[in-house]
């Protein structure tokens, strides 16, 4: 009886407590960042939080490209030499105003062994750095690398707290136009507004990074109230009911997230290229866009959607065309056998997120109707990703998520780099002439020459076909009824709540 | 005080044993720590240093020895992911894991005490029917589809709780009250079960004959010596909870043991993965001692015949 009474009075005590709004933003997050430190940050949440804290050199633009951040110019003087002057008047959310030694001192420490930063890799090109004034500097390259830009986008971090070896990972402090108050594992990260932010002070009070986890609460905490922005997490079978709730808007973006169907290209069967462009023609994309991603996709191509600097229109393009997959298949050598039976078997490995498992579902049905028979296999993606490294796949489904520049490519296709070796080509592809084009594009800094020699690779790539691309995942954001002004960019970053406002009545 | 430390004395064996054991299979996990932590892109030093800070570029049977000599320190050694102590990690979770555990516990025990024994005295009649539909459903009601429910009945719908999260006020309630009307189920059909046979003995028939008024006879006579499966059924049961109740925790983004451990099983975190274990096995040697502990308060005759022996 005691004990009913406790529960009543509790019962009581939480219902009494009204559902009022923070004077700050809550943003919902999937996963809780693994580090807030720059330098050691690996996972894209914490990328979500780390770019409203800090700055780079220069910062990724909407158009593929990149644009500077706390530099003011960077000067090219040589493919060997880039002179970079910094902003005046930068400021650190403790005080402190930016100077050419922090640069020096950030990257320095990430080149630090004893560090362990997984970003040391990207700085593989670099040689050394010259102080030319307080802010001014040049970095030096071993080889002509186009794809530095990328690496320059990551924060610099204030050199008096690097020296006096501060816990970045516990207490974030950089440039962003939001600084670090409390982070309690794994629920929240409270960040409030730096008011001598460098492009002038934001009009929102704060933002809250909120950890939930769980789909199906990330969208009853959308209608409830509880979250006032989600960004690029929340189901495509859920968005258009979202969306006719009153106090919830949607914005969508073409995206830049590419999901596509790999193949191993050392498999016996997959070595073919009819097989694999039977594949291709077998697979109804628009279908699985229009009824299964209801239309939050757009098809792909290439890896970069269009409006991308490096985007190839023109490119082979794979249509549905069951008839000629079945063609292609009989020249191939898999005739359709007499007693009915698939001509021939493949197996199909993915990760057990729900809504890819159904996407290859579709596929699936697709593939059997031309006679070709998929066992789906799911795995823990730990699991999955360890046998798509080892080769031990024939066809699997992943997404590529957050590439801005096409020096990717040579990460992923050059045939120097197959997972034996320490790189990404899982499906082991190899074209001399793919690799001539990747070396090439690295090393020319001139845009219109670097566009030209991806638009050539891009072709070659959807003629050869180590991977069928499928869609670009486009961007959604569910936004609460304070949310004003949110531009979501093909990058959807958070660093567009730079310009955001927050409504203090709802409407 | 002797039976206390020879229970004691009896969970090294036991909590070394689980220790080998998640030790070796974790290590048969496919995937490696190094590349989970530092991404695919990571140069191969950075690889190679944190491989050999957490000493995975020694042989099996070497990383073994140290495990061990470390956990004899009392040492759980630090996170892979997250760079911070281990115990720390787990200290933190532990206290809501405990928090949710006691308050499902309260719950459970609050709906299904009444329930069984009104079910029990009032057997074949409504009550009985409608307490036992009651209790079936929750036994069949899994955490994924009743949490959703409670959220849209007392967040969505009546605004009278917060979704998730365990920071505002009574953001408890919803996770304890999924867990509490599982286990409330299991238990009153357990107390009814009880509690028919027992109402049933001659020492009821006697104190009803000696004019006690029918509350006493069920409350003080026959709710008491129905307890006894009852506490061993709690014991197990405190003992998942204090485990961690994963699927609720995620639902309802609890930070509890229980999502501190499948995220270090996904991200191939061998410390946390095996310091979590180290704690849910030593929790659920101590509560199972606590529950032996309480038998002897339950009924004296057990306390008596150990003492005797």
């Amino acid at each position: 009886m005691a004990a009913l009474l406790v529960l009543f009075c509790f019962l009581a005590g939480a219902c009494g407590g009204s559902h009022e709004k923070p004077p700050f933003l809550r943003a919902a997050l999937e996963s809780y960042p693994g580090n807030l430190d720059p330098r050691l940050a690996t996972d894209a949440y914490a990328y979500d939080v780390i770019e409203t804290l800090y700055n780079g050199l220069v910062k990724p633009s909407a158009a593929g490209g990149y644009e500077p951040d706390l530099a003011e110019k960077i000067e090219p003087e040589t493919p060997l030499r880039w002179r970079i002057l910094l902003r005046e008047g930068v400021r650190f959310h403790h005080g402190k105003i930016l100077s050419a030694s922090d640069v020096l001192c950030t990257y320095r420490s990430i080149l630090d062994p004893g560090l362990g930063s997984p970003a040391k890799a990207s700085f593989e090109a670099l040689e050394g750095i010259e102080i030319l004034g307080e802010r001014e500097l040049r970095l030096r390259l071993v080889r002509p690398a186009a794809a530095f830009f990328e690496t320059i986008t990551l924060p610099i971090l204030p050199c008096d707290l690097l020296r006096s070896g501060h816990d970045f990972s516990e207490k974030p402090v950089g440039t962003g136009f939001l600084r670090f108050v409390e982070a309690r594992s794994p629920l929240y990260i409270q960040l409030e507004r730096f008011s001598e932010y460098f492009r002038g002070e934001t009009s929102i009070p704060g933002v809250r990074f909120v950890h939930i986890p769980d789909a199906t609460t990330r969208v009853l905490s959308l209608l409830r109230g509880e979250i006032d922005l989600s960004v690029n997490n929340v189901s495509p079978a859920y968005v258009e009911r979202l969306g006719r709730e009153k106090h919830l808007r949607i914005a969508t973006s073409p995206g830049t997230n590419f999901t596509y169907v790999g193949f191993n290209l050392r498999d016996p069967v997959l070595k073919g290229i009819r097989v694999r462009r039977a594949i291709a023609h077998a697979i109804h994309r628009e279908e699985i866009v229009k009824y299964r991603l209801k239309g939050l996709a757009d098809l792909a191509d290439a890896l970069f959607p269009a409006g991308h600097w490096a985007h190839a229109s023109g490119v082979r393009r794979y249509e549905y065309d069951p008839a000629l997959a079945e063609k292609l298949l009989d020249e191939a050598g898999y005739p359709r056998p007499a007693d009915g039976g698939p001509r021939l078997s493949l197996s199909y490995k993915t990760s057990q997120n729900k809504d890819r498992l159904r996407m290859i579902e579709v596929i699936r049905r697709r593939l059997e109707e031309v006679g070709v028979h998929i066992e789906i296999q799911p795995y823990e993606f730990g699991t999955f990703l360890e046998q798509i490294k080892r080769g031990d796949f024939q066809l699997y489904s992943l997404t590529w998520v957050g590439v801005s520049d096409p020096d990717f490519y040579y990460d992923v296709f050059h045939s120097a780099q197959i997972p034996e070796n320490g790189g990404r080509n899982r499906g082991r592809y190899s074209n001399p002439r793919a690799d001539t084009l990747l070396e090439a594009g690295r090393a020319e800094l001139d845009p219109a020459r670097r566009a030209t020699i991806y638009r050539e690779f891009q072709g070659l790539l959807a003629e050869d076909l180590p991977c069928l691309p499928l869609w670009h995942e486009r961007n959604v954001a569910v936004m609460g009824e304070r949310v004003e002004g949110f531009e979501l960019n093909p990058l959807a970053s958070y660093r567009a709540l730079e310009k955001n406002r927050l409504r203090e009545e709802p409407r | 005080m002797k039976f206390i430390l020879r229970r004691l004395l009896l969970a090294v064996p036991v909590v070394w044993g689980v220790a080998t054991i998640v030790f070796f299979f974790v290590h048969l996990l496919p995937g490696d720590p190094a590349e989970i932590v530092l991404g695919e892109n990571a140069s191969r030093a950075s690889l190679e240093k944190l491989r050999a800070d957490h000493h995975l570029d020694e042989p099996l049977s070497v990383q073994y020895g140290l495990f061990l000599s470390d956990l004899f320190k009392g040492n759980l050694r630090e996170s892979i992911v997250q760079r911070k102590a281990v115990t720390a990690l787990i200290g933190e979770r532990w206290l809501y894991t405990a928090e949710l555990a006691l308050l499902a516990l309260l719950i459970a025990l609050a709906i299904s005490l009444p329930l069984g024994t009104i079910a029990a005295v009032r057997a074949g009649r409504l009550i009985d029917q409608a307490a036992m539909a009651f209790s079936l459903l929750g036994i069949c009601l899994p955490a994924f589809c009743l949490a959703p429910l409670l959220i849209i009945a007392f967040s969505v719908k009546l605004g009278w709780l917060p979704v998730s999260g365990a920071e505002a006020p009574g953001s408890i309630f919803l996770p304890a009250l999924t867990l509490g009307v599982s286990l409330s189920a299991i238990l009153a059909r357990m107390v009814r079960a009880q509690m028919l046979e027992i109402l049933s003995r001659d020492y009821l028939r006697t104190a009803r004959a000696k004019g006690l008024a029918p509350w006493q006879v069920v409350i003080r006579h026959a709710l008491r010596n129905a307890l006894l499966p009852v506490v061993t059924l709690v014991g197990i049961q405190m003992g998942v909870l204090l485990s961690g109740a994963i699927i609720t925790e995620k639902i309802f983004a609890w930070p509890g043991l229980g999502s501190l451990l499948l995220q270090g099983i996904f991200q191939r975190d061998y410390p946390v993965v095996q310091g979590c274990v180290l704690v849910i096995s030593l929790t659920y040697v101590l509560v199972n001692l606590g529950t032996d502990l309480l038998y002897g308060i339950l009924d004296p005759r057990i306390r008596v015949e150990g003492e005797k022996k």
